[in-house]
């Protein structure tokens, strides 16, 4: 039965791939086929006429699963018993490959209506099929993500979660978040009334700003405090956090992503690494040893007090080299280049230096001795990162060393002079030798060997008396040295004396253990000592001979010296008394003078004056030789020109002095100390003496006087152009009661007194004289000056 | 025409226990017109006397007084002490010399010491210096 004709075009522009067929159950023949199904089936209208729906569209042998052909079946079974149409929704009803024995998955929606006659007659059943094989595929793909999605959101490490609207409402949010909150049945409500320290926090805040512009707020690090025990006990954690705003189809913001990462571990670990880097730097700082690190660069990093102090400077960090500082010289004093020192070899070559001694000089030239410790620190890589250098200043030890060696040398002079100068022994607390040097080998006349390891009694001599030696051992076990003399046995039987001194060395409790034995051999001495005993003898009694002498001698000497003092007392009242009458006489003589007028009177009268002034002349002198030695020195300041013409002027006018010319030129130029009536008695002898050795021949008589002074001494020459003394005479003027030949005054006394009296103020005199020319003398006086 | 003669002073006193020499001071300054009486004394203790019971009437007493040192009973230093307790006006007026036969070193030193001693001299006094001499 064919179909209409209207009905077949409607049928056949169906977009839905549809065909007819008739209700000749359970055949249901394929009446017609619409141009969609020929078109997905791949197949020309005749493939399909005639033939019955399951014959030309079969079930897929692979699907055991779809039951496609069942639910056909029953689907048209049904339209048929009901006479009504009906629907499978969603079948899966794969189609077959024209050709092949494979088959196309589809899915289907597929209708199957009844197109009855007048007489409610089924006659057809119209077959549709909307292809959803597409949809259908979306569908399982949408699944696929969401599962993953949710596998992604429910185990990710992270937190995350939709919050809606501007007041936050927990739309979705992760299993790790509500572990990281510690709360449960959060979804539908706000983030405020969940977690309501947020706001302080000032996280709402900044959800309310990602809500109104649209931002996104990122930020690393943030720290969170949360509640987390609901306790009220809030711990710190750090978040990585990312919230994304969320927008509608319209492109209106309507919620917000949230993403936190828990980052607290990743914080506390650098936190505690910091701390140790920063304990690590403290560590280095305060080390007492100049310590310091840089890094591969040799850029200086860390350093310590103690090595600024030996830099002398604080260097700047990351740009000084270690290098920097220093002149550096290797032990023995010669420069060592930068690079061949330990620090520099650490670093290139990436191992430890230690013990190599070096030698650091500052700027100021100080030099230190130096064992750097040099310890490079290497990446995973085995790569030099930098290096750690510790620099032990050795410098005191170094001269502790060197004082220890000189003292070393010095102990071991001490006892070279100690075994060359003396037997030494060293015993053990009982007195058994455990060393004896060359010398006592050589004195006692036994081997080291035959001694050592022995009592020190084997050279005992039996001379001592037993509380002699008890003596020597109770000083020693008091600890104190024992000295005196020891008279001990050679091997051969002799004898021999020594002067002995035992040390005992004493441990920590005072005790001694052991002897240190020093002896001298004074064999010789001690024969010698017997015969000195016998000289002292008689030297005691010489001795008392000599002292009776003395006593006797001391006595004569204290007579003597008494004589003296009467003799000079003696001379000086006889003189006195002998010059009176004297003048006595010269006072009368004057009066006859005056008065007579005989001329033999007067010749007589001038002879005796003049034999009494002679001897007047050798009274004074007498008097003023006992003055000199009676009177102590009275040093004073003396006028010289003032008492020079004083003197001058008492002699001008007597007889031997007319037609002399007396120039005086006294310069003082320093005050003149010394003892004035010495002074006075020089000068007075030696301007008479040249007044009277003048002769009246000699025309242009003069008598100069030149002196000068200063702070030492005054020099004063007094010459004349008188008779002059010859040459052989110069030595013997000086003596007392020498006259020179052919002269009739003087006494020989006057120069005598003029020398000694130069004596005593420390003065002397020199001549130069030449017979018939003239005399000078010249007599230097020392300033007595206090 | 008889010459008027003049003396330097009215009155002069010698002390000297050796006559001798008492006569030769004494001759000498009347010679030499130096003085126009002499009060001549061998002791020193009578010649104070007779300075204490005149020490008021001042033409009795000497200008210039030459004094021995070494002389039994008092010396003249002894002198000099005892001299120092006369009347100020007489000292004024008055000037003593101390003489010697031989100059002391200790002797000078006493009479250097000594205010109302003009000088020491060593015996016998000269025609020179009693010429010399001015008031």
């Amino acid at each position: 039965m064919a179909l209409p004709p209207q009905f077949n075009h409607v049928f056949q522009i169906l977009p839905n791939p549809s065909l007819i067929l008739l209700p000749d159950a359970p055949k249901f023949t394929i009446v017609a086929a619409n141009q969609a199904t020929l078109d997905i089936a791949i197949s020309l209208e005749e493939d399909f006429i005639g033939k019955g729906i399951f014959e030309s569209f079969p079930e897929n042998p692979e699907d055991s699963v779809s039951n496609g052909v069942e639910n056909l079946r029953n689907s048209l079974n049904f339209v048929i018993a009901k006479k009504g149409s009906d629907n499978i929704p969603f079948q899966k009803y794969d189609i077959p490959i024209r050709g092949t024995t494979k088959f196309k998955v589809q899915y289907a929606n597929i209708q199957n209506i009844p197109i009855k006659d007048d007489n409610n007659n089924i006659t057809h059943i119209l077959h549709i099929i909307e292809d959803v094989t597409d949809k259908k595929n979306l569908e399982i793909s949408f699944e696929t993500e969401r599962q993953r999605f949710n596998d992604l959101y429910l185990q990710a490490p992270s937190c995350m979660g939709i919050l809606k609207g501007p007041n936050h409402v927990y739309e979705m949010a992760n299993h790790t978040y509500l572990e990281l909150i510690n709360k449960k049945n959060i979804i539908g409500k706000s983030m405020k009334e969940i977690r309501p320290e947020t706001e302080e926090q000032g996280l709402i805040e900044i959800l309310n700003k990602v809500y109104k512009t649209g931002i996104a707020f990122s930020a690393h690090e943030k720290l969170l405090k949360l509640d987390t025990k609901v306790n009220g006990e809030i711990i710190d954690l750090y978040q990585d956090i990312l919230l994304q705003p969320h927008k509608d189809i319209n492109g209106n913001i309507d919620g917000i992503y949230f993403f936190f990462i828990d980052v607290t571990e990743k914080v506390e670990s650098r936190k505690k690494i910091e701390e140790s880097e920063k304990r690590y730097r403290e560590l280095i700082e305060n080390l007492p040893v100049a310590t310091y690190s840089c890094d591969s660069e040799g850029r200086i990093l860390v350093y310590n007090k103690a090595a600024a102090a030996l830099w002398r400077r604080n260097p700047e960090f990351q740009k000084d080299l270690w290098s920097g500082f220093w002149k550096i010289y290797n032990k023995d004093g010669n420069p060592l280049s930068i690079d061949l020192c330990p620090m520099a070899i650490a670093l290139k070559e990436g191992r430890i230096i230690t013990d190599q001694e070096i030698i650091i000089e500052s700027p100021n030239g100080e030099k230190v001795n130096i064992v750097p410790h040099s310890v490079p620190s290497l990446d995973s890589n085995g790569r030099v990162t930098g290096a750690v250098n510790v620099l032990f200043d050795i410098t005191n030890r170094k001269r502790a060393e060197e004082k220890l060696e000189k003292l070393n040398k010095e102990l071991s002079d001490y006892k070279y002079v100690m075994d060359e100068s003396s037997m030494v022994a060293i015993t053990d607390q009982k007195g058994i030798i455990k060393h004896v040097n060359d010398n006592f080998c050589k004195i006692s006349k036994f081997s080291p060997e035959e001694l050592t390891g022995h009592d020190h009694r084997i050279i005992n001599s039996g001379y001592h008396s037993k509380e002699y030696i008890k003596n020597l051992w109770e000083t020693l076990s008091r600890g104190e040295i024992w000295k005196g003399e020891f008279k001990n046995k050679a091997k051969d039987g002799t004898t021999f004396w020594l002067d002995t001194i035992i040390t005992p060395f004493l441990d920590e409790r005072g005790k001694p253990y052991q002897y240190v034995v020093t002896q001298f051999d004074i064999t010789k001495r001690k024969n010698a000592e017997g015969n000195i005993k016998k000289q002292n003898e008689e030297l005691v009694i010489q001795y008392q001979e000599k002292k009776i002498r003395t006593a006797e001698l001391n006595l004569s000497n204290k007579e003597l010296v008494k004589t003296n003092t009467e003799l000079d007392h003696f001379v000086y009242s006889v003189s006195h008394d002998l010059r009176s009458p004297l003048t006595s006489i010269l006072g009368l003589i004057s009066f006859i003078e005056e008065d007579s007028r005989e001329p033999d009177t007067l010749e007589q009268v001038r002879m005796i004056r003049a034999s009494i002034n002679r001897l007047d002349g050798f009274i004074k002198n007498i008097l003023s030789y006992s003055q000199n030695n009676r009177t102590g020195l009275e040093p004073q300041k003396i006028p010289i020109k003032k008492t020079i013409n004083e003197i001058v002027n008492s002699v001008r006018n007597i007889k031997e002095a007319k037609g002399i010319s007396f120039q005086i030129d006294i310069d003082e130029q320093q005050p003149f100390y010394s003892d004035w009536q010495r002074f006075n008695t020089i000068l007075k002898n030696l301007i008479s003496n040249a007044i009277k050795y003048h002769t009246e021949e000699v025309s242009g008589r003069y008598l100069k006087l030149t002196g000068a002074t200063d702070n030492k001494e005054l020099k004063l020459s007094i010459s004349d152009n008188g008779i002059g003394i010859d040459a052989a005479y110069h030595e013997k003027i000086f003596d007392m009661f020498y006259r020179l030949p052919s002269t009739t005054t003087g006494s020989g006394f006057g120069l005598y007194i003029v020398k000694e009296t130069l004596e005593k103020i420390h003065g002397k005199i020199e001549v130069h004289s030449e017979k018939g020319v003239g005399t000078t003398f010249i007599i230097t006086l020392k300033n007595l000056k206090k | 025409m008889k010459e008027e003669i003049v003396h330097k002073f009215e009155s002069v006193m010698v002390i000297d226990d050796n006559l001798i020499n008492l006569y030769i001071a004494s001759r000498m300054i009347t010679k030499n017109n130096f003085g126009k009486k002499v009060l001549q004394y061998s002791s020193a203790i009578e010649a104070l006397n007779y300075l204490q019971e005149n020490q008021e009437n001042i033409p009795q007493l000497p200008e210039v007084i030459f004094v021995d040192i070494y002389m039994p009973g008092m010396s003249g230093f002894e002198f000099m002490t005892a001299y120092d307790k006369l009347s100020t006006p007489f000292k004024n007026l008055c000037r003593v010399f101390i003489i010697s036969s031989s100059i002391d070193e200790h002797d000078l030193n006493c009479a250097n010491n000594d205010e109302n001693i003009v000088a020491m001299k060593e015996k016998p006094i000269t025609k020179e210096f009693l010429k010399d001499y001015n008031k």
